[in-house]
């Protein structure tokens, strides 16, 4: 589709008094990982539910692939994996997966061959009989993943899909993930693990008290113009009047004691001001060992949005 | 499709919770007390025959003879009365000369020869050509039905008197027949004696269809309407609250179908499972009671209907029960409550029409203390707490009048095309139609409500 597969505008949620979302705007493009982080309470669940359909928006508007939310239209091609789901444990893998299908309107033979082929995608093939009752918690993760993808939905909603999975499980969910994105589809996904959500997503919401702080890509919210670490064998003195006389903010990073290295942070204005620096560096007879950049990291953008930054370094 | 998907989601969980493995044990259960039963009949061909001649005669009026009627609460000129009545030798105007079994073996299944004496004047009263043609077009019916065939009638040359002829008559055995035969029930092999009229003074529950009647109407379609109606709310009162968990009503409620259509199916689902539950056992009941006593009554077959009509009910009710609390026990509860409070209402109700009619007799009995006559009081159907009782009574499911059309199906067709008969308290024709109409509106108003709360509130 040409437009946003998802976009909202002024959406509040009240329960009674309490206001779990307030006046969010939002907008997702097709094919792209769009990732919603923010604290426990903060609203994530909430949104995911209003987007579909699930619970009935307070105030504004929210559109999914192009229908009102919670339309039958827009609830045919779209996929959902809640936090805590609690499947029928009276059921196998397939014949949940059965039931889904068939709920959604997938007819007979076609559902039998996406049983399988989705059993075999999450790891699940081979244990066919067992019944979710006797699953793992990362079992049942898997499964829930498949009746999310079961009828192949062009938006997935993933609440937390990794949650209880070993590191084998989180890189291979991770993998699927990244497949889906190359297939087209749009995922949005809630996650507390930040690293993952820094691997996959192309563009990330920060959501605090049920207000949208900060949204964009990984780039934009991770700064433009990264710092650069410049690390000397040996007190590299000129390198370090040059800075002064240039005026070039900068930090010795004394923190790490296990370092052997002298290790300065330095913020260049320009990439002239740069290249002069490593050209410096070079030359300096404290012996330039080593020089990367440094970009700040999302969780640094995560805790500064919710404004606990210093408190998490204290 | 998606209704297919609920049901065999309801399969599932039914047999996940062995609940069919319920359903067959106390299916097995009740097969193996049926086989266990006996119904043997008794060497009294000629009190029954003599009961057909009686029936002839007993009550002439302008519409032709009176039938003989059967029942337990016959109200005089019934087959009780008319045993009754050969006992008496009272009351009989034709009289049974001779009744032997042609193979002379005294059982229901046998042909008859039979010498009557009939006085001329009967068939003349009763407009009939001739005697002979009075007996070929009457004699042998109950309430409409043959219960004999008759194969021949002679008129015995030279004999009788002025006034009289002599018949000989050879009858051939009818269903009915053997519906009016007495018999001795019992139960486990012969252990236990139910009714045996062979060493007792014959009453009419002693005849097989009365027998099968007692059977069926009271501890089938009576105890057992309830017992299974209990089993059926409790069996499948988790149903819904276990779709309404958190976790799961998610993961449905994001299927394209709507929500009332989602509680509708799953709701329906519960239906045909007790429907297909209550076939089960009451196919199971009616096979064994019919295969046992030779009577193969389908009247019994109505207790299916009734029985998932009246869970439709209160399924309803402990479906919006469960829907408003998403507890099952609270939709459990409602169900129970639901029910007691009917069944209270309905004890409120029959006691006051027991009372207003009780009251004028008891006013008419003579007091030796007190001169002249007592007025009755006022009857309490007529005071406040009376019409609110009846009111209520009247716009609320009454399943004591659901399951009234049951029994006059087992009476119509045990006893053999018998009017259900107003109780002695009650002055009311009873209305199943009605009944069941209101019941129904009920329950589909507690399923419009809901889906209206599922609907329309978050989960």
């Amino acid at each position: 589709m040409a437009g946003p597969v998802l976009s909202v505008s002024g959406l509040t949620k009240r329960f009674r008094k309490f206001e779990a979302l307030v006046g969010v705007n939002l907008s997702v493009e097709p094919g792209t990982v769009f990732s919603l982080l923010g604290q426990n309470g903060a609203g994530k669940t909430t949104l995911i539910k209003v987007l579909l359909g699930i619970l009935k928006p307070s105030e504004g508007t929210a559109r999914v692939l192009g229908y009102p939310v919670g339309s039958v239209q827009a609830r045919r091609k779209i996929g959902y994996l809640p936090e805590d789901h609690r499947f029928p444990e009276y059921h196998t893998g397939p014949s949940l997966l059965e039931f889904y299908g068939g709920l959604q309107g997938i007819p007979r033979h076609e559902r039998r061959k996406r049983i399988g082929f989705w059993l075999d995608r999450v790891g699940l093939g081979g244990r066919e009989s067992v019944r979710i009752r006797g699953y793992s918690k990362g079992m049942k993760q898997r499964i829930g993943l498949a009746q999310a993808l079961i009828h192949d939905p062009d938006l997935v909603f993933l609440d937390e899909p990794t949650d209880g999975v070993d590191p084998v499980g989180r890189r291979e969910i991770r993998d699927l993930m990244l497949d889906l994105k190359r297939m087209g589809k749009t995922l949005f996904l809630n996650s507390h693990l930040l690293g993952e959500v820094e691997l996959v997503s192309d563009r990330v919401a920060i959501l605090n008290k049920g207000k949208m702080v900060r949204e964009g890509s990984l780039t934009e919210l991770t700064g433009g113009r990264p710092s650069w670490i410049f690390g000397f064998a040996k007190d590299p003195t000129t390198f370090r009047k040059t800075l002064m006389t240039l005026g070039v903010p900068n930090t010795y990073l004394d923190s790490n004691q296990a370092s052997p290295f002298h290790q300065w942070e330095v913020f260049p204005k320009s990439e002239q001001v740069l290249g002069e620096l490593v050209k410096l560096a070079g030359e300096d007879p404290g012996g330039l060992r080593f020089l990367h950049p440094r970009r700040e990291s999302l969780e640094d953008v995560y805790l500064d949005s919710l404004g606990k930054k210093e408190a998490a370094s204290t | 499709m998606q209704f297919i998907a609920i049901l065999k989601d309801s399969v599932r969980e039914a047999l996940d919770a062995r609940i069919f493995w319920i359903i067959g044990i106390v299916a097995g259960i009740l097969v193996l007390l049926g086989l266990t039963m006996s119904f043997e009949p008794l060497p009294m061909g000629k009190v029954v025959i003599g009961s057909l001649i009686t029936g002839l005669t007993s009550n002439e009026n302008k519409q032709g003879p009176r039938r003989a009627v059967l029942g337990p609460r016959s109200g005089g000129g019934g087959l009780f009365d008319a045993f009754q009545g050969i006992f008496r030798q009272s009351n009989a105007k034709i009289n049974l000369l001779e009744a032997e079994p042609v193979n002379g073996l005294n059982l229901p299944s046998a042909e008859w020869k039979l010498r009557l004496e009939l006085p001329r004047e009967i068939a003349k009263k009763q407009g009939a050509v001739d005697s002979a043609t009075f007996l070929r077009d009457n004699f042998g019916r109950i309430a409409n039905t043959p219960v004999v065939a008759i194969k021949s009638v002679k008129l015995v040359s030279g004999s009788g008197s002025a006034q009289s002829d002599l018949f000989d008559l050879e009858i051939v055995p009818l269903d009915g027949f053997l519906r009016i035969w007495p018999h001795k029930w019992s139960m486990f092999f012969g252990g236990l004696t139910i009714l045996d009229c062979s060493t007792r003074p014959m009453t009419s529950f002693d005849v097989l269809g009365n027998q099968i009647l007692l059977l069926e109407s009271i501890l089938v379609a009576g105890i057992g309407t309830w017992v299974a109606l209990m089993l059926s709310v409790a069996l499948t009162s988790f149903f819904i609250p276990a779709m309404l968990k958190k976790g799961t009503v998610e993961t449905l409620l994001v299927r394209p179908i709507s929500r009332w259509r989602l509680l509708t199916y799953k709701y329906c689902g519960g239906l045909l499972f007790i429907g297909f539950g209550t076939t089960v056992i009451l196919g199971a009941v009616w096979v064994t009671v019919s295969f046992k006593a030779g009577v193969w009554s389908q009247a019994l077959l109505w207790m299916i209907p009734v029985i998932v009509f009246y869970y439709a009910f209160l399924h309803s009710i402990s479906t919006l029960g469960s829907v408003v609390t998403r507890s099952a026990v609270f939709g459990l509860i409602a169900a129970c409550l639901v029910w007691f409070s009917l069944f209270l209402l309905n004890v409120a109700k029959e006691s006051i029409l027991m009372m207003d009619q009780v009251a004028p007799i008891v006013a008419g009995i003579p007091n030796p203390q007190r001169s002249g006559t007592v007025e009755p009081g006022p009857k309490i159907a007529d005071s406040t707490f009376g019409k609110v009782i009846m009111g209520t009574h009247r716009w609320l499911p009454r399943p004591s009048e659901i399951d009234s059309f049951v029994r006059s199906k087992l009476q119509e067709d045990l006893l053999l095309g018998r009017e259900v008969e107003k109780s002695p308290f009650s002055p009311e024709i009873l209305d199943w139609k009605e009944s069941a109409g209101i019941t129904l509106g009920h329950t589909i108003l507690a399923l419009l409500l809901a889906c209206l709360v599922f609907s329309y509130r978050d989960p």
